[in-house]
């Protein structure tokens, strides 16, 4: 599927604000179920962006603007060819047990900053396996646990919520789901890993059939490793499986590692942040530039701090 | 013997100054002789001109406990550990050539192919579990491979006379400036037993540490590079150290907000604008490094400084994610690494270690704790140690319990039984334990230099020689020639 994806992301700030420094990962990988075919990063006002791979395979654009701006925006625009993945083989579940496939997959079965478990949590999970007759069964019924804990809602909750106050909450959005389903698959032995992309769907708790231009955000799911045939995607906030409408930007242990916008800035002023992405099927090479869309997202960056204060001190006695 | 070292008994350990029959080892007679005269009135009088001076000039340290940190006077014995200089060349031969090893694997790990792991040197989940691989390094290329250009590697000697080493520090080693303002005291506060003549001088560190930092500087910063120390600020414990550091280098002392990232390039903000930055000497932790890589809410950092150690344009010092390579987990490897990577014997010796995670020694260990040391890998500074032989019972539970439940966490060492050295007590002479933390700097090429800091456990019978755990400093001499 020939997929044009446009990401938009604007900062405005009530007052001017000095420099700003941002680190995106917004850009599609190549992958044998994704090909990039082209894709450009337009910055206004205009910085050197120094692009790089990180630790992960993510791409990653790094910029700052030093000088009085009260607006920026980022414009990141990609041409994406996907194509269905090959179907995954499946192996019993006493292939989790085996300490070297353990010890190779140690980043994917520790806690990481958004995902820690409780006592609770992993028992929960444990019961959940306990029946599983395979490793992807296993995977598919953490999946369905992982629905019947969480309801999908807008704006439920916020980026980095700990895994106890999500269950407790019962309420969540993509990364949500992404990373309560990680933290019961890593709590019982189950490698997973926090992949970041785009859906193209109307709206994210559903796969539309429709091939209409979408605004949307950006989407998380979950790939879960399946030992000795690979990682198996799923997608636990829409249940769906992951096809060619899902395109891959990255993965990591979390959304920290694969945070679409990391930045600060330095002033005092609060920005209001419009960010959307918008993607359209192409049947044709001629790619259509839309008009440029607006919405209200949730992302804000946090200020630099310019005078040293209480936590300057003790940051300085933590080193 | 005489005097006040009448009673010294020289039997209960590795003596570095007298032999167990009580004869004086070869370094240490001419400076015995000169202090055989002194009486107890003497060694006080000196003992007073030290603090004295150390209160001068404001050196102290600082203890955390309990978050509150309490300043308290550098303490220094002023008896001084003499190394003769063959022995000295012997060990800086070690330390060379374990920090070159270690700079190579951290170069494999961050720029390189892995190799290490490939080829099933060290494990690779040992790696990716450690808290100090920093993923946001993986790429950063660094001048030469000097990765780490300044290093703090603490050895003791044992029984069997041999130095071992105890840990590397390969991210912001302290202690420098405590070397030499010990020597400075020392010259002042006993002049007659000084033998400056025969003594390798330490006030020359800032002409070794820039002429290392000049060395690192990308290639774009030309013959005259522009370094800062980029300290926490005053606040920080090390605060001394980073001022002292920027004065004997000749360079500005600087905090994050004095510095300004545009373009990927670094600026000093001066009265006269922006001033461009080479090479960043980083007293911060990585986490604080930088606020859009790293922890958004550090205020001490710099941001998009490590966006000019990706685009090369600055190097830092030390560079992003050493601490894989100090991490004590990794420490047992450190022998192999060096085989592997230079395809040569360890001239220095590791303290026999046991992994956790071996289901055979941890077992083994797990039976007779209260004969070994446990430590936790995640602390430094001498925190959390537990010493097998001076635990109660419920403290071995406790760490045993702790062992089960984190095999990664922990590992166990064999007691060494550290040298010692004659020290003050206020009445006499007495043995007391000791370390030594010599610095090795690395550029284009190695340069160790002479001594180190030789930490003194002041409690009889203890080994804990951290001065934030009630320990003491000696001054280090290094002998220009060998005496027999």
């Amino acid at each position: 599927m020939r997929l044009d994806i446009r990401y938009h992301m604007t900062f405005r700030y009530p007052e001017p604000i000095s420099e700003a420094h941002n680190e995106i990962r917004v850009r599609p990988r190549d992958l044998p179920t994704q090909r990039l075919l082209d894709h450009r990063l337009t910055t206004d006002p205009i910085c050197r962006v120094l692009a790089f791979t990180d630790y992960h395979g993510t791409t990653v654009e790094h910029f700052g603007y030093i000088g009085a701006h009260r607006e920026f925006e980022i414009i990141a625009e990609a041409a994406v060819e996907t194509r269905p993945a090959e179907p995954l083989g499946d192996v019993g579940m006493d292939a989790f047990t085996d300490p070297r496939f353990f010890q190779d997959h140690i980043e994917w079965l520790s806690p990481s900053t958004h995902v820690q478990w409780d006592p609770e949590l992993a028992e929960r999970a444990h019961n959940v396996v306990r029946l599983a007759t395979s490793a992807q069964d296993a995977v598919r019924r953490m999946l369905n646990e992982t629905r019947e804990i969480l309801r999908y809602e807008k704006n439920s909750t916020r980026i980095g919520i700990p895994l106890d106050e999500l269950v407790a909450g019962r309420a969540g959005v993509c990364q949500d789901f992404a990373h309560l389903m990680i933290g019961m698959l890593r709590s019982v032995g189950i490698p997973s890993r926090y992949v970041s992309g785009y859906l193209f769907a109307a709206d994210e708790t559903a796969i539309g059939h429709s091939d209409v231009p979408v605004r949307v955000q950006t989407h998380a799911w979950v790939d879960a490793a399946v030992p000795g045939c690979g990682w198996m995607p799923v997608d636990p906030t829409n249940a769906q499986p992951v096809g060619e409408r899902h395109v891959v930007i990255g993965h990591g242990r979390d959304y920290d590692d694969v945070a679409p916008v990391r930045g600060v800035y330095v002033g005092s002023a609060v920005p209001e942040v419009d960010s959307i992405v918008e993607i359209r099927r192409m049947e044709q090479i001629d790619r259509v530039m839309s008009d440029r869309p607006r919405r209200r997202g949730p992302l804000v960056p946090p200020p630099l701090p310019e005078v040293p204060d209480a936590q300057t001190a003790q940051q300085q006695q933590q080193q | 013997m005489s005097g006040l070292l009448e009673h010294y008994d020289a039997s209960e350990a590795w003596d570095e100054a007298i032999e167990r029959d009580g004869t004086p080892r070869a370094a240490y007679r001419r400076f015995l002789d000169r202090i055989a005269g002194l009486d107890h009135a003497a060694i006080e009088r000196v003992e007073s001109l030290v603090a004295e001076e150390f209160r001068r000039q404001g050196i102290t340290f600082t203890v955390y406990d309990d978050d509150r940190g309490t300043e308290r006077t550098w303490p220094m014995d002023p008896f001084p550990r003499i190394i003769d200089a063959a022995e000295w060349t012997e060990l800086e031969a070690g330390l060379a050539q374990r920090v070159s090893a270690l700079n190579r694997f951290l170069e494999d790990l961050y720029v390189g192919e892995q190799a290490a792991i490939q080829d099933g040197v060290i494990p690779r989940w040992l790696v990716t579990s450690s808290s100090g691989f920093e993923r946001n390094a993986v790429g950063i290329q660094v001048p030469h491979g000097a990765r780490c250009m300044i290093a703090g590697v603490d050895v003791v000697r044992g029984d069997d006379g041999r130095y071992k080493v105890l840990e590397d520090n390969l991210r912001n080693p302290s202690g420098i400036s405590y070397v030499i303002e010990n020597r400075a005291a020392m010259a002042k506060a006993f002049p007659n037993a000084f033998d400056a003549g025969s003594i390798r001088p330490v006030d020359d560190y800032g002409r070794y540490l820039r002429a290392t930092l000049e060395e690192v500087a990308p290639a774009s910063a030309g013959d005259r590079p522009n370094i800062v120390i980029l300290t926490p600020g005053v606040y920080n414990s090390a605060y001394f150290e980073h001022a002292f550091l920027a004065r004997a280098m000749g360079v500005e002392l600087v905090e994050g907000r004095d510095l300004v990232v545009d373009d990927q390039v670094l600026y000093a903000r001066t009265v006269d604008g922006l001033s461009p930055i080479d090479v960043v000497y980083r007293r911060i932790d990585d986490a604080f490094l930088d606020p859009v890589s790293f922890r958004p809410d550090s205020t001490l950092g710099v941001a998009g400084l490590l966006s000019t150690a990706r685009a090369g344009t600055v190097t830092l010092c030390n560079a992003i994610g050493n601490g894989v390579a100090d991490d004590k987990a990794v420490y047992p490897y450190v022998p192999d690494l060096i085989r592997y990577y230079l395809s040569e014997e360890p001239r220095l010796d590791n303290v026999q270690t046991y992994v956790m995670w071996d289901n055979d020694q941890r077992a083994e260990c797990l039976a007779r704790l209260d004969q070994l040391v446990i430590k936790p890998v995640a602390e430094s500074g001498g925190y959390g140690i537990v010493i097998g032989p001076h635990a109660t019972d419920a403290e071995l539970a406790e760490v045993a319990r702790k062992i089960e439940s984190d095999h990664r966490g922990w590992i166990v060492q064999e007691m060494v039984s550290l040298s010692t050295l004659p020290s003050w007590t206020g009445a006499e002479f007495a043995p007391r334990r000791l370390d030594l933390r010599p610095f090795v700097l690395t550029g284009e090429r190695t340069r160790i230099f002479p001594g180190g800091l030789t930490r003194v456990a002041m409690r009889e019978g203890s080994m804990v020689v951290n001065s934030s755990q009630g320990g003491g400093s000696k001054d280090t001499w290094v002998l220009s020639e060998t005496r027999s």
